[in-house]
């Protein structure tokens, strides 16, 4: 190996999908000299499943990212061939974006944002080993003997770990359609790490060419204007390619189609027992969906465009393991797809996991001092969850590199910390993929709000260039000039801040009618976060309540032994075991609801009363 | 935990009396007082040993043994069965507290039963109220709530609240537009599966109002002018010599509770202080609470009599909805100027009029239990009452958010219902609810 090779780093990165761009990106915006090392340099943020970024609870976390300084919400933008706001109509705070993007575009565009970083480096390679001396990982090992030195280790595998693509009864080692798999990381993992691993499933649909659609019997889905782009701090005035956003298309099974699913289901490795792995039930290959669901009779199907420079289609809702033969026909038995190419088959892929459980709030595996894991590796599904972690674990290799405490996002202010705390206190027992449901604090962590809960983080942490620093203070500056106007301007004896409290008043309205014109310069987050600020104040209050109203009281031992009214048997059962010494520690365990931290922070406040008497 | 002994049979001259026992190392506590037990016990085994004290027999029981945790308080358990004279059984008594073994407080065995996770809060409840049900149908209620506890209507409720999250979770968790399963669901859907929810719940709450009677049975309440002969008729009624009987007026000041059984259930018969103006402090208390059971009792009987020929102020009786019975007392020295304002006239001394009464009484009770017992389940407790009223709360926030369009204020509201249900009837984990989504809709794509 030549000596001009660096071959030591403060944090190393392995594997360059969505969760090691941003672990490698954040430690490097740290200041950290990192290194992502990767299977395949040109397939580094190449999406594996749909072009699609965002989504209900799964685009508030590309919010956060972004509102971190991260790269998900920009790459997207600047990506991205259509743009949707979700769930318009059902309350600020479960909206969420929603992108189609050009998969190439949205590789070159990973890459061009990893190479401007002057401290990240990339490296084409395959991890084969680890060397751990006292518990701390010392040198990674690659396939091709080098060996390299780090300080901190972050493993964002993915569908690598022991992958196996199955088409119809064959199965082949394989990560992702056409490229190889991991095979030692596992038992690396198992034996030396001491960590647990299960088996998890997942799938794709066969791609088709467009020239070969009939668009014409399918329904087109635009996307939204003006366009919702992700990025809060400098999002795109138009399309990378300039032109129109490119429509979806939808269309439906049919009858057909289940009947040819049925006829063959013998030869499906999903109901043929030759896959063993847990799937996620709401991405249900169409085999699941004709079996569960028998009295439906048509499923819908999104046919989503993969890019501006290429004819080829995803056709989103049949993603499927049966033999190719197969496929053809339930394509052909789709309308519109009657005569449709495919120009790469449906998969599914069987891959190992860590169960989370073993990971710290930092998503540091336990067992070891410096080695962190993120994404898929950590049983869950989608590219935003895996790029969350990813971001969590790349800031948390960085201040263990640099002596500073970790960060761990927390619950009650973002999908960051609802997912890590998901993760790591109940495990996963299929992929984890984020709902808004998952968040008891929904109406407070928006979509709208991503800055004013995290950007004060990232500053702090050092995970934002100047300019966005800059223009986080411009925003609080102009929001607090606005909210000052709104409280001091009186429409029919009450201020305009009472009035847009209301569900049926909106800021837009007031300005030019009331409030200056200017005001309606300023980016549209700035206006609907401050709105949407106002409007949910009075119940955020509420929610947030439950979780503020409480200083963090030390909890004495004796009080766990009385009989604490109606507090359920189960968290008794759970407090006299973990014997936690702050309501902040028994507020972290599982199952312990907010009701029964209510009632012991009332029994313990009972008891010094008792004692002082 | 320490251990503990409370006579489980009463302390009246009977064939047998039983005490029972939980705690740790049991038998190595008892064996002081038991030499001739065996040096081991084995698990639901009856023994035969003498207690012996100083040297003394004392007498000669049958010990039942349960080994912790196969026990009903997860703890040793022991039963001592004894001669039941009382005497003979508080002698035992103090011979086990010499022991170390301390009386137990009310309720201690569920509550340990409880706290080592043998029955949950739930079945305490139902236990109890299968303890002192004033009937038949009310113990066989409480009874089916304690062995198959899904049948409990906390649980059905909960059932409904939980498949109502899962709905909104639904709705929330996926656009509407392109998810086909939604088509089902519409914010119209959601407010009427609200208001079914929001009816069962009343319904159990105004059943349970209706079938927990405040004196726990048919309570008949005896009121009149003191020195009328309430007492009296209350002594003759339970066959009893409880009230304290006086030609001094004024002699009973607080409410007395006499119960009679019956195949069907109990009849609760009070006696009150007589109504008058009154300086005394006590005796207004007395009075303030015979006003009190005006509203509470299941029926009232007013006593007049030849010195007061009184009827009660009208606006004691205004919007009573209850039978009211007014009977001519002392009857013996002189009949009512005019009988036909009278139910019934009787006579506390001679007796007389008196078995018609009770017949009387009698049949109303067995109408208030049949009436009572339509089938539907109620709760067990006034803690149950309180969870489902609190939940009915947040069941009626949402739908005032769903009705203005704020769908996701809605679920916060619901949210809050959740907690509600989480601390009354047992934690929910989020998996559970996410579970129903996929078994109700085919999503995702
Ligand atoms: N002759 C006669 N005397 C009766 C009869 N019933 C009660 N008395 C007498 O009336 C007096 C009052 O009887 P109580 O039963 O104490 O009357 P009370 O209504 O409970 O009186 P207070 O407790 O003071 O309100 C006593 O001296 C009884 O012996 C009856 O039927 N005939
Ligand atoms: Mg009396």
């Amino acid at each position: 190996m030549g000596l001009s090779l660096r071959n030591s780093w403060d944090v190393l990165v392995v594997g360059g999908g969505h969760a090691g761009i941003e672990a490698a990106y954040a430690a490097a915006r740290m200041g950290q000299n990192t290194l992502l090392v990767t299977m395949h340099l040109d397939l580094i943020g190449q999406m594996s499943c749909n072009p699609s970024v965002g989504g209900i609870g799964k685009g508030h976390i590309v919010r956060e990212i972004d509102a971190m300084g991260g790269a998900m919400g920009e790459l997207a933008d600047r990506s991205g061939i259509q743009f949707k706001m979700l769930n318009t109509r059902k309350g600020a705070a479960v909206q969420a974006i929603r992108a189609q993007c050009d998969r190439s575009r949205y590789r070159i565009e990973a890459r061009r944002l990893l190479d401007s970083q002057p401290t990240l480096f990339l490296r084409q390679g395959e991890i084969v080993d680890l060397e751990i001396i006292n518990g701390q990982i010392t040198q990674v090992i690659l396939q091709d003997g080098s060996k390299l030195q780090c300080r901190s280790l972050v493993l964002t595998t993915g569908t690598f770990l022991n992958g196996r693509l199955h088409v119809g009864l064959d199965a082949v080692s394989g990560g992702r359609g056409g490229e190889r798999a991991t095979s030692g990381l596992s038992s690396v993992l198992s034996d030396k790490c001491g960590l647990s691993l299960g088996r998890m499933k997942t799938g794709t649909p066969p791609r088709l060419l467009g020239r070969s659609i009939d668009f014409g019997r399918m329904l087109p889905q635009p996307g939204d204007d003006p366009v919702p782009f992700f990025s809060l701090f400098a999002p795109p005035d138009r399309l990378f390619y300039g032109g129109p956003q490119k429509p979806c298309f939808l269309t439906s099974t049919t009858d057909r189609t289940r009947e040819i699913i049925s006829a063959n289901l013998d030869r499906s490795p999903l109901y043929s027992g030759k896959i063993h792995g847990i799937g996620p039930r709401y991405c249900p290959s169409i085999e699941d969906k004709i079996v569960k669901f028998p009295h439906r009779s048509t499923h819908h199907i999104f046919v989503e465009p993969e890019g501006v420079d290429v004819d080829e289609f995803y056709p989103n809702g049949i993603s499927t393991s049966l033999p190719l033969d197969v496929q053809e026909k339930i394509v052909s038995s789709i309308p519109g797809l009657e005569n449709a190419i495919i120009l790469r088959p449906g998969y599914a892929v069987e891959y190992d996991f860590v169960f989370p459980d073993q990971l710290d709030r930092s998503l540091r595996a336990r067992p070891l001092s410096n080695l962190f894991l993120a994404g898929q590796i950590n049983g869950t599904t989608g590219y935003e969850e895996a790029a969350g972690q990813g971001l969590v674990a790349g800031i948390n290799a960085a201040l263990l590199v640099s002596g500073r405490p970790p960060w761990h996002p927390d619950r009650q202010s973002s999908y960051l910390g609802v997912m890590v705390d998901d993760l790591v206190t109940h495990s996963v027992d299929e992929p984890y993929r984020m709902f808004t449901s998952r968040a008891e604090n929904r109406l407070y962590i928006r979509n709208d709000n991503a800055v004013d809960r995290l950007t004060p983080q990232a500053l702090l942490l050092g995970l934002l260039p100047p300019w966005k620093a800059e223009a986080y203070s411009q925003r609080e500056s102009f929001q607090r000039t606005l909210k000052a106007a709104l409280t001091n301007t009186r429409k029919e004896g009450k201020t305009l801040l009472d009035h847009l409290r209301s569900p049926d008043c909106s800021l837009a309205d007031m300005i030019g009618d009331g409030l200056p014109g200017h005001f309606s310069q300023a980016p549209a987050n700035w206006l609907s976060s401050l709105e949407q600020e106002i409007k949910y104040e009075g119940y955020v209050r509420i929610s947030n309540d439950r979780w503020n109203r409480m200083e963090d009281l030390p909890i004495p031992p004796e009080i766990l032994e009385l009989e604490l009214p109606g507090i359920s048997r189960e968290v008794r059962h759970r407090l006299k075991k973990e014997r936690p010494a702050r309501l902040s520690d028994a507020q972290s365990l599982r199952g312990v609801t907010p009701g029964s931290i209510d009632l012991l922070r009332i029994s313990i406040l009972k008891h010094h009363k008792k004692i002082d008497q | 935990m320490e251990p503990v002994v409370a006579p489980v049979t009463l302390l009246v001259p009977q064939p047998v009396g039983i005490l029972r026992l939980s705690g740790d190392n049991l038998p190595d506590r008892i064996r002081p007082l038991f030499p001739a037990l065996p040096s081991s016990l084995e698990h639901r085994h009856i023994y035969r040993a003498s207690i012996i004290d100083e040297g003394n027999p004392v007498d000669d029981c049958l010990i039942l043994y349960f080994e912790g945790p196969r026990s009903y308080t997860g703890e040793d358990v022991i039963e001592i069965h004894a001669h039941g004279n009382p005497h003979n059984i508080r002698h035992i008594l103090s011979l086990l507290q010499r022991q170390g073994i301390r009386f137990a407080r009310p309720g201690e065995f569920s509550l340990r039963a409880y706290q080592n996770k043998k029955i949950s809060l739930l079945k305490a409840e139902s236990l109890h109220r299968m303890i002192s049900a004033p009937s038949y149908s009310d113990f066989q209620e409480a009874h089916t709530h304690y062995t198959a506890s899904g049948s409990h209507p906390l649980f059905t409720i909960r059932e409904d609240f939980l498949n109502l999250l899962a709905l909104f979770f639904t709705f929330l968790d996926h656009p509407d537009e392109e998810e086909e399963a939604l088509s089902e669901l519409s914010p119209k859907v959601l407010a009427a599966r609200i208001q079914t929810l929001d009816d069962s719940l009343s319904n159990v709450i105004k059943r349970t109002t209706k079938a927990r009677r405040p004196y726990n049975g048919f309570s008949v309440l005896i009121a009149g002018h003191p020195n009328s002969g309430k007492s009296s008729l209350f002594n003759r009624i339970l066959k009893d010599n409880r009230a304290i009987v006086s030609p001094i007026p004024g002699t009973t000041r607080d409410l007395l509770e006499g119960r009679l059984s019956f195949p069907f259930g109990d009849l609760v018969l009070l006696d009150s202080a007589g109504i008058r103006p009154s300086e005394d402090r006590i005796e207004q208390e007395g009075i303030r609470r015979t006003r009190q059971s005006f509203s509470r009792a299941d029926c009232i009987l007013w006593v007049a009599c030849p010195d007061f020929p009184i009827l009660p102020d009208p606006a004691l009786l205004s919007k009573q909805e209850k039978p009211v019975f007014f009977l001519w007392n002392k009857v013996d020295l002189s009949p009512p100027s005019d009988p036909s304002l009278f139910h019934h006239l009787v006579s506390a001394k001679t007796r007389r009029g008196l078995s018609r009464l009770s017949d009387r009484l009698r049949c109303l009770a067995e109408d208030f239990y049949t009436s009572a017992s339509s089938g539907s389940s109620t709760l067990d407790s006034d803690r149950q009452l309180n969870t489902l009223r609190s939940l009915r709360s947040a069941v009626r926030e949402a739908r005032s958010f769903l009705e203005k369009g704020q769908i996701d204020l809605a679920l916060g509201a619901l949210e809050v219902g959740r907690q509600v249900v989480d601390d009354g009837v047992g934690a929910v984990p989020y998996s559970d609810i996410y579970d129903r989504v996929f078994n109700l809709f085919c999503l995702g794509k």
